[in-house]
């Protein structure tokens, strides 16, 4: 098992032409900054037995928490795919010009820091923010839109950042398609809708599935957005690992949810995993 | 999603028999803490103190964790206190050490010694609260439809909401404990929900009173006064508000005990140097005879002036130790609208 490993390390190394000790640095890093943590939250989590697990399953919060991760996830994801989309595609048909700037665009933000984004959206979207003021001085509103501190600050602030997740695996596979099915088919009669329809989407639909599960996934793990922009209304999971640690300082309960959480992920990993690959004749 | 609370973030050196941690809360305060009573501390006793700013009761916890701890000295908020106490995380106070005599025995319990007390207050807008409206206690903080706006309510140490509640319900402030969860639930209710902005750090209430987003806010004088000096139009008042305090304790683990208990010792014993720190911070010290010495204009803002702390009442720590969960997890099933 061990030989065989290290054969196929040995291998891959050789292909890459670098001696296999070079990934030791890596390794080292992958082991003592994420499995090491790891271990000892499972350890924690388990420092009770199942007590932990049990004391955290019959949570009354556990229930209606679970259900804004997943509410506030799928909400984020749908809007990011149709947004990303259609994002995706308009730079995939830009000029080279156009595409280097909207390209830009995307990954400005994706390198931001999440507070400095976070707070940026506060700051847009209160009573007094630029959005209000400029809805009060067109004349649209009189007053104030609540606009922040609820689901729907929540949801836009989410969107924003896991918006460039939705759109890369969308974008790569559309990259990847011969235009000139495109071109066959409308010049075989088919309208621009129908060829979006039967030539275009089904092509891209490795991308669609890839972009929206990792939307997903990246979603289920929000902290922050939910604590800036929402109320405590919409708590996600994360948030109540958080009121585990700071709140009771029951680091059992907190581990055995962080890895209940872990698993529930990974599940959706795997699956992620097992996704069809992009092609040029859609999912096989 | 970039929340790490397991990060010991402190880079402070490990306690040597020369050096000891000691966890505060940072920023300025630390500051004065330094200026008070830690130089002279260290030129007396040629022990070092290492200053951090992050205390917590999880930070606390994960010390005792470790043999080398980095913090010997904690500093712990009321309800911490008793949660530390309880699950064995500190050292029982040397009182051959520390010199109880020099403070008042409502400070002095067997793992700490109280030793900044300070009070909140109900702070407002002056340009959407008219002064012919000024709040005299909660009730007229509930009053929505007299003083229209969203209020600022804080989750900041437990946040004393839940007391909020029943006193703006009519419950007399020395008759708030054990809470009437159901009164105070429903007085919550008549606030309503959507009404509340809820506040997670000590400068946000005065952030969104500035903004206009809340007319009023729970908040902390100390602020309240910062933010009239650099120009805000803020009114406060203390009545029906909480007097509290932060605790000092030495962390079980703690490598050179002797020496932490020393630096408590310092830092309620001097009536001197508890003057200058009530006058720089306006908080209070156990150390009553301090009061003597301040300025008049001073002491009337210090909490453990007899004057002021008979509009003030102190918080429960042992019921809310004792209740925290059940309690904490009633109190955020009403702040996602679910029935308990």
């Amino acid at each position: 098992m061990m030989a065989s490993w290290l054969a196929t390390l040995r291998a891959r190394s050789d292909r890459l032409r670098g001696p296999g000790w070079l990934l030791a640095p890596a390794a080292l890093l992958y082991g003592a900054m994420a499995l090491a943590p790891l271990i000892i939250i499972l350890q924690m989590s388990f420092s009770e037995g199942f007590g932990a697990y049990a004391r955290v399953l019959t949570n009354p919060l556990l229930r209606p928490i679970l259900a804004n991760t997943i509410v506030i996830s799928a909400e984020t994801t749908l809007i990011a795919m149709l947004l990303g989309y259609y994002l995706a595609a308009t730079i995939w048909r830009s000029g080279p010009r156009v595409r280097m700037i909207l390209l830009a665009m995307v990954l400005l933000p994706f390198w931001t820091s999440g507070l400095v984004k976070n707070f940026a959206w506060a700051a847009l979207l209160q009573d007094k923010g630029l959005i209000n003021q400029a809805l009060q001085a067109s004349g649209l509103t009189q007053a104030p839109l609540t606009l922040l501190h609820n689901r729907f600050a929540v949801i836009v602030g989410m969107t924003h950042y896991v918006l460039p997740f939705a759109i890369f695996p969308i974008y790569s596979n559309m990259l990847a398609i011969d235009r000139s099915l495109e071109r066959a088919a409308l010049s075989l009669g088919a309208t621009a809708a129908s060829t979006l329809w039967r030539v275009t989407l089904p092509l891209t639909l490795p991308g669609v599935y890839a972009g929206g599960l990792i939307t997903f996934i990246v979603s289920t793990s929000f902290y922050l957005t939910p604590v800036i922009l929402g109320s405590q209304k919409d708590m996600m999971i994360a948030n109540l690992v958080d009121a585990y640690t700071h709140e009771t300082v029951d680091f059992a309960g907190a581990s055995a949810l962080a890895v209940m959480l872990m698993i529930a992920v990974s599940v959706l990993f795997a699956l992620y995993q097992r996704l069809p690959k992009e092609s040029q004749h859609g999912p096989l | 999603m970039l929340a790490a609370p397991y990060v010991i973030t402190s880079c402070a050196p490990a306690a040597s028999e020369n050096a000891i941690g000691f966890a505060s809360t940072g920023g300025v305060y630390n500051d004065i803490l330094r200026r008070v009573w830690i130089n002279d501390f260290e030129k007396q006793t040629g022990v070092r103190v290492n200053l951090s700013s992050n205390t917590s009761l999880t930070q606390t916890k994960l010390q005792t964790k470790t043999d080398r701890p980095q913090w010997d000295v904690v500093e712990l908020t009321g309800p911490w206190y008793v949660l530390a106490a309880q699950q064995g995380l500190l050292l029982p106070l040397d009182t051959d050490i520390v010199n109880i005599k020099a403070t008042s025995p409502q400070f002095v319990r067997p793992y700490g010694v109280e030793y900044a007390m300070f009070n909140d207050c109900i702070a407002w807008d002056r340009r959407a609260v008219p002064d012919r409206l000024q709040p005299a206690g909660w009730a007229d903080f509930w009053d929505i439809k007299a003083r229209p706006g969203k209020r600022s309510l804080n989750t900041v140490n437990g946040g004393g909401t839940l007391e909020m509640a029943l006193m703006a319900d009519g419950v007399a402030p020395d008759k708030l404990y054990p809470l009437d969860l159901d009164r105070a639930f429903r007085s919550l209710d008549r606030l309503g929900r959507d009404n509340v902005v809820w506040s997670q750090s000590f400068q946000e209430p005065i952030e969104r009173l500035m903004s206009q987003e809340v007319c009023l806010a729970s908040s902390w004088p100390f602020r309240v006064a910062s933010a009239n000096r650099d120009g805000a139009n803020l009114g406060m008042t203390f009545s029906q508000c909480s007097l509290a305090g932060d605790w000092l304790g030495v962390v079980r683990t703690s490598r050179n005990p002797r020496a932490a208990f020393k630096l408590i010792n310092a830092l309620i014993s001097s009536p001197a140097a508890c003057a200058e720190f009530s006058r720089l911070t306006h908080y209070g010290t156990p150390n009553l005879d301090s009061l003597k010495l301040m300025p008049k204009a001073d002491a009337d803002l210090t909490p453990t002036n007899p004057a002021l702390a008979a509009k003030l009442y102190a918080p429960d720590d042992a019921y809310w130790a004792a209740n925290l969960e059940a309690v904490s997890t009633r109190f955020k099933q009403w702040q996602l609208g679910v029935a308990a």
